[in-house]
């Protein structure tokens, strides 16, 4: 692959973490540098361990195919390769991945001299992960509380573990969760539609300006909040409803276990319409 | 450019061979262990 | 064959060698722990008593 013009400028030596100038170079277009090696090495071994694992399956279906975290009863042991290992190691290797991806943007961003802002927001993604498979079971005494890596199976234990507690939309922070995903979407086409529009006027019309568009948005509700701005809020409400989903499913066991519609009993008895004697007729 | 008769890497044939003698050493070495582990492996469980 | 060095960049070439026999050998280790013979690391007394049957 062809350098692109602009690019050898770009690639600068230093700025890495770990090792050096021993992985400090480019295959192709792609940046090494340790993590790059370590990420390539867990990548393929976790992958290898699974189609190990589907090997001892009982299916070679694509959508069937699962590799289960332990059965509870080995608490936070590690069990038997072909009985739960496997997902115990694939579930390092994961990890161990995600980290090494975050680390190797770490080291672009330090070759680039950009603030941190892409391996932090991926590092919420990676939180969410380590949730689920390691500080939920953690909490709860045993691994077998993960989720099981299957396309059909990990659907069916989200399917599971919410009907755990009867109406899971009741949970407070799903609820949080779930309203930032759709203000994520919402924010996202609204910033999209403004641009594509900006930058395709009608025909024998001049590409808008970021003035052109702070108008259009004090026009229709009053307020813009900018060309930068947007993308700090886009950060923002993206990273927030990551939090949150890992907010609300760490709280789902070790700290609520009833269906999530009884949480909600405390509003029934926080006011004065606990105690009907003093509640007011209607 | 300067010319690097005919090396891509930069190295001289000296220090090719240099470099060579290392890895085959290396290989040897890692070869003459796994040999070692099978060995004991087999003497403590044979596979066939 | 020295000249291979001449072709093959010798610190990419060790990285990559060394990545990749690291990972035959632990992918090698794990398959071999994970069948009823070699499985006297994780549970001992079990697998060697069905081994040595």
């Amino acid at each position: 692959m062809a350098l692109l013009s602009f690019e050898r400028k770009y690639r600068v030596r230093g700025g890495t973490l770990l090792g050096g100038d021993l992985f400090d170079f480019w295959v192709g277009p792609f940046y090494v540098g340790f993590f790059g090696v370590a990420a390539a090495f867990f990548t393929i071994l976790g992958t290898a361990l699974i189609i190990f694992g589907a090997s001892l399956g009982p299916t070679w279906n694509i959508w069937l195919i699962s590799i289960n975290p332990p059965d509870v009863k080995y608490g936070l042991a590690f069990a038997p390769l072909a009985e739960g290992g496997l997902w115990q190691i694939i579930t390092f290797c994961a990890i161990g991945a995600f980290v090494s991806w975050a680390l190797r943007e770490v080291e672009i961003c330090r070759k680039l001299g950009m603030g941190y802002h892409v391996p932090v927001a991926f590092s919420f993604a990676i939180l969410a992960y380590v949730t689920l498979v390691v500080f939920r079971p953690v909490l709860l005494g045993a691994w077998g509380h993960g989720f099981p890596y299957g396309i059909f199976s990990h659907l069916q234990w989200v399917s599971n573990v919410g009907y755990q507690y009867l109406q899971f939309h009741y949970n407070p922070a799903h609820m949080i969760a779930i309203t930032f995903f759709f203000a994520t979407t919402l924010a996202l086409s609204l910033h999209g539609g403004l641009i594509l529009s900006a930058t395709n006027p009608g025909n024998g019309e001049q590409v808008k300006t970021p003035e052109h568009e702070n108008s259009y948005f004090r026009d229709t509700i009053g307020y813009s909040i900018g060309t930068l701005g947007v993308h700090r809020l886009g950060l923002f409400l993206a990273l927030a409803a990551v939090f949150w989903s890992a907010v609300c499913i760490i709280i789902s066991g070790p700290v609520w276990t009833q269906g999530w519609a009884d949480w909600w009993n405390w509003w029934l008895n926080w006011s004065y319409w606990a105690n009907p004697t003093t509640a007011p007729r209607s | 450019m300067a010319d690097k008769g005919g090396s891509l890497t930069g190295l001289t044939g000296a220090e090719a061979q240099e470099f060579h003698g290392f890895f085959v050493q290396g290989t040897l070495g890692f070869f003459a262990v796994s040999l070692v582990a099978h060995i004991l492996i087999w003497m403590w469980r044979p596979w066939f | 064959m020295w000249r291979i060095w001449l072709i093959f960049d010798p610190r990419r070439t060790l990285v990559a060698v060394c990545t990749f026999a690291f990972l035959m050998v632990m992918l090698n280790h794990f398959i071999q722990l994970s069948t009823p013979r070699y499985n006297s690391w994780l549970n001992a007394p079990v697998a060697a008593k069905a081994a040595q049957k």
